[in-house]
């Protein structure tokens, strides 16, 4: 049923946006990674999911869902604390904490949750259609 | 003419196609010819049917089985194997039903 792989393909993309946010949110203190320098809030990048085959005008609806394109660092500066003790503290004595905005990973949680939500509702929508329809004559 | 209409009709099909009513289960029951007609069967779609609702059933076994396995898989993607399972078992269901009953209408016809 397309409707129902539809709603899958947000469900999996909502359930990995969501795992993109904890990672965030679990690494809100991590002051060095190996690739080093502090730890950079990571974004989800999605979209329409297009196969070679819809590319090519043989699939005419293009309805395909939804699918996870990559990740993206944010781009925001890390934000500096004066830690002289820390064994972490750079030449000036200064920390460089990880600039995430945990407002902002929380409204995204809330966002991501509720579109989950959503994509759960569509899909419950579509069954109920497809059992209601196997009530057809009676 | 003095014959009945509708008996005409039957008695000519009777001479050209004697087998009119049982194209289906004569081309379902002998090994398909390379010359016959493509169309499917009645009782090959059943088949067929059949088929996919046991496939749809193994995969949400397997999908059960990873879940088990591999508690960093999400759990929607069992829950809808499961659906998917369950909601082919009960289409499949409703044709069994609507097969039986039809059946069971033929056989009470009054002859």
């Amino acid at each position: 049923m397309k409707a129902m792989e539809i709603s899958m393909s947000g469900l999996d993309v909502e359930w990995r946006r969501l795992e993109v946010i904890a990672n965030n949110l679990a690494n809100a203190n991590t002051v060095s990674t190996p690739d080093g320098g502090p730890y950079r809030a990571m974004r989800l990048l999605s979209g329409p999911k297009t196969s070679f085959k819809g590319h090519m005008g043989t699939d005419a609806s293009g309805l395909n869902g939804v699918a996870v394109y990559g990740m993206e660092a944010e781009d925001t500066p890390p934000h500096k604390v004066h830690e002289p003790g820390n064994p972490a503290a750079d030449a000036n004595g200064d920390v460089s904490y990880p600039g995430i905005d945990h407002a902002a990973e929380m409204m995204l949680m809330i966002k991501t949750s509720r579109a989950y939500e959503a994509n759960l509702v569509a899909m419950n929508a579509a069954r109920e259609m497809y059992v209601k329809s196997l009530d057809m004559g009676h | 003419m003095s014959t009945h209409p509708v008996a005409a009709i039957a008695a000519t099909h009777a001479v050209t196609e004697p087998d009119a009513l049982m194209p289906a289960l004569t081309q379902a029951t002998g090994p398909s010819k390379a010359g016959a007609p493509t169309h499917t069967s009645f009782l090959q779609m059943i088949s067929d049917g059949l088929d996919k609702v046991g496939q749809k059933a193994a995969d949400a076994d397997a999908q059960v089985k990873a879940f088990i396995l591999d508690d960093s898989m999400p759990p929607h993607r069992v829950i809808y194997a499961l659906e998917q399972s369950q909601m082919s078992l009960q289409m499949m269901l409703q044709v069994r039903n609507k097969v039986v009953e039809d059946y069971q209408d033929i056989m009470r016809m009054q002859l």
